[in-house]
């Protein structure tokens, strides 16, 4: 039966596996053009990044205060390299050639080093009560003062990759992906009420299991590589160093514990949970209402309805289950809460969680309760 | 006549429920545009009319916020300069002294008493802004309108430029009438999110897509549409009849979203005077060379955006009938509906008019260069998107021929 379903889904519906997987990296590649070709963009070109990363690789071990005198004494060299030349001036004026680059590369490297400077002073005043060094300061600092106390200095990184990866993120069609699976893969049968021809069969269990199974191996299978696309065209999996840097040295602030690489996997677990309450309750929706139309106008409506939603109440967008998110303001929005003492991270994980086990649940316990539904009737 | 209000009332209650469900959606979004820009006060328009009426508590606010302000502006500026003086070249930032700390805590985390100036400090900004706009719109077209004479007398011999300028001129002198016998200072904070709402909204493109995308294809998949082919009725006149129920519950849901969406505007406006104001006392239509007021505006928005939601479902009924499947039509009509969502950041006369971008129908200058003559943007959409339609149709009326499918 196995090898049924697998036939089923891979050659008679190869014409759909093959749309997915051909707008799954097209929507990729075009939003990356878009986002180095657009002309108000803040992404910087690949010569900077590579001669930034060059200086974060060459003062690895350097505490934050040496990084200051290291970062200026390359800024003098640089100044005093092309100042030997006689087209020092004209290489300036005319915007060409790698000394612009080198020079937008420091300019980087003493903005990420000042908002690093920045959070650890938050972080001392917390501990010791002072340090402050500037007016940035994060919203509620009186209220989570243990909390900041507690977290570890962050260092400077090329945060670049990591935007863009959240960037490239945001355009996660699944949901899209599921309806349509579901839809030529089950809902057709509902339909037709081929189900109840199925359920007196004698394979009726090994029938559904096996697409249950197969189903769900598919889904996982089209997330996965979307992430995995994303994360190595936007350049963020193929830098070992930074992934061990915390979190503020990317987005100041950010109220939790951990390094930029436990932030990434979070986001994988919380899209793959969103991404099964999806299939869950569209195999639901599909099962209750027997006809194509009404599936596609509810599951559709709730995909576009909670994608819309998000942009207007991104506090909310973590438990936006079914919505199309910008990853970016669902990060900036994140809050610490202090009662319970934990990050809005850990809270929504739980909360997709729970919501999963129960649609799983019900569709468990559904056949066994229209079952017993009936034999109680039909003792009365 | 009698096959088409069948088919209507088989379809109502989808089409009622849809239309209330997407509506009241849309009054969501419509109220948190509304509270992102006034909802630090509880009922904004009581606050205006408070003030703006009476000129005394008004300075007294504008005492109130000044000294917030300043006060505000002490500390901050105390600490610029304080990091300033004490920066070293190629050394980490200096640390702040405890009593500019304690300042800074003090000024950022507090009890509500800042927090109630502060609301007053919006409050003036926000009410002065809009006075400050209905007091010198008079006045900025005036400027305009010396410009534009003085281009005519100063001899420019282009002759497009010459035609744009009398017309100008002329439109120009009708709104300064209109301005200067206006003495009512109206509260623009519903209009202005109205407006502003509507421009970047979806659910009425949403809604279109969802009522239309399966209107050929089920009837093709269930086999209704080659029964009904071999009947006296024939497959041209059902096409015809469903047509026209496509483009009926277009209109019938359009009529429910805008009843809904101004409902609430009104309800938060509070007043039934947000229909006369002139809409050059609008955000982003001081320079607009129509010289008609709020009401007008959103009737004539009406008008068009239906034309435009006629155009895109002739598109998705085109779609659905030349699709077998219900689910592939669902696919394709999701094509040219979600390129009006993707495109909508991109800038360009024939996008504008492609996409009903109203901003650059009427708030500003909106003639166009047609063989040297100047003619309104608006003359050229309503052809153009007659012409669509009419192709649409017609390729859906040759699909119609009589044929077993």
């Amino acid at each position: 039966m196995y090898g049924y379903q697998i036939k089923r889904l891979l050659i008679r519906f190869c014409g759909l596996i093959i749309t997915i997987i051909i707008f799954m990296t097209a929507a990729t590649f075009i939003k990356n053009y878009y986002l180095f070709n657009n002309v108000t963009s803040f992404y910087y070109d690949s010569d900077t990044s590579d001669y930034l990363d060059e200086l974060i690789q060459a003062s690895e071990d350097l505490s934050l205060n040496e990084r200051y005198e290291y970062i200026y004494d390359i800024q003098e060299q640089i100044f005093a390299k092309y100042e030997q030349d006689e087209d020092y001036t004209a290489a300036i004026a005319s915007n060409e050639g790698s000394i612009n680059n080198k020079l937008e590369a420091v300019n980087q490297y003493i903005e990420s080093l000042d908002n690093a400077y920045t959070v650890n002073g938050v972080i001392q005043y917390c501990k010791t009560g002072r340090g402050i060094v500037s007016a940035n300061i994060p919203a509620n600092l009186i209220k989570n003062q243990a909390f900041y106390a507690s977290l570890d200095s962050p260092t400077v990184v090329n945060e670049q990759p990591f935007f863009i990866f959240l960037e490239l993120f945001s355009t996660n069609l699944t949901p899209i992906y599921v309806i349509l699976l579901i839809g030529f893969f089950s809902a057709d049968g509902y339909e037709k009420q081929i189900d109840k021809i199925i359920n007196i069969s004698y394979n009726s269990n090994l029938f559904y299991r096996s697409r249950e199974i197969v189903l769900s191996l598919a889904v996982f299978v089209i997330y996965t590589l979307n992430f995995v696309i994303d994360l190595f065209v936007s350049g963020a999996a193929l830098q070992a160093e930074y992934l061990n840097a915390s979190i503020q040295s990317a987005i100041m602030f950010l109220p939790t514990n951990s390094t930029i690489f436990e932030v990434i996997v979070w986001l994988f677990f919380l899209g793959l949970l969103h991404t099964f309450i999806c299939y869950n309750l569209f195999i639901v929706l599909a099962r209750k209402c027997r006809s194509i139309r009404l599936y596609l106008i509810l599951s559709g409506s709730l995909v576009i309805i909670c994608s819309v939603a998000s942009t207007y109440f991104t506090d909310l967008s973590q438990y936006l289950f079914f919505g199309i998110s910008n990853k970016t303001y669902m990060l900036m929005g994140l809050e610490y809460f202090n009662r319970i003492s934990c990050c809005e991270m850990t809270i929504s994980v739980l909360v997709s969680f729970t919501v999963l086990a129960l649609l799983i649940i019900y569709r468990a316990l559904s056949k066994r309760l229209s079952n017993s539904c009936k034999r109680f009737a039909s003792k009365l | 006549m009698k096959i088409f209000s069948f088919m209507l009332k088989k379809d109502m209650k989808k089409l009622l429920i849809i239309s209330a469900l997407f509506s009241l959606i849309s009054c969501v979004f419509f109220l948190s545009v509304y509270n992102n820009s006034f909802g630090f006060t509880e009922c904004y328009s009581e606050d205006f009319k408070k003030y703006a009426s009476n000129d005394q508590a008004l300075e007294e606010l504008s005492e109130r916020a000044q000294d917030y302000e300043q006060e505000q502006e002490q500390i901050y500026t105390q600490i610029d300069s304080y990091i300033s003086e004490n920066q070293v070249y190629a050394k980490p930032p200096a640390v702040l002294t405890d009593e500019l700390t304690q300042l800074l805590l003090n000024a950022r985390f507090n009890d509500t008493e800042l927090l109630e100036e502060e609301k007053y400090e919006n409050l003036y900004t926000v009410i002065s802004s809009q006075l400050l706009a209905q007091q010198t719109a008079a006045d900025n077209i005036n400027t305009k309108l010396i410009g534009y004479s003085r281009n005519v007398r100063r001899g420019v011999t282009d002759k497009y430029s010459l035609a744009v300028a009398q017309k100008l001129t002329e439109s120009y002198t009708d709104i300064l009438e209109t301005l200067n016998n206006n003495e009512r200072v109206y509260d623009t904070s519903a209009a202005n999110s109205y407006l502003s709402y509507m421009s970047e909204e979806i659910m009425l493109v949403v809604g279109v897509y969802f009522l239309l995308f399966s209107i050929f294809s089920s009837e093709i998949q269930s086999r209704r549409y080659s029964s009904f082919s071999i009947t006296k009725l024939g497959s041209k006149r059902f096409c015809m009849y469903k047509t026209l129920e496509g483009f009926t519950m277009v209109f019938i849901y359009t009529v429910i979203n805008f009843a809904f969406v101004l409902i609430a505007m009104l309800i938060k406006a509070k007043t039934l005077d947000a229909f006369n104001i002139p809409i050059q006392y609008l955000d982003g239509y001081e320079a607009s060379t129509e010289n008609i007021s709020f009401g007008k505006l959103v009737v004539v928005i009406f008008l068009l955006k239906l034309l435009y939601l006629f155009l895109l479902s002739s598109i998705v009924m085109l779609f659905s009938r030349l699709s077998r499947k219900t689910i592939l039509s669902a696919v394709l009509s999701l094509v040219p509906v979600s390129l009006t969502y993707l495109l909508r950041n991109c800038e360009g006369k024939i996008l504008s008019i492609l996409l009903f971008k109203f901003e650059s129908f009427f708030g500003d200058i909106n003639y166009v260069n047609v063989f040297e003559y100047p003619v309104k943007i608006y003359y050229l959409y309503i052809p153009f998107m007659a012409a669509c339609i009419f192709i649409a149709l017609m390729v859906l009326y040759l699909l119609s021929r009589e044929r077993s499918c």
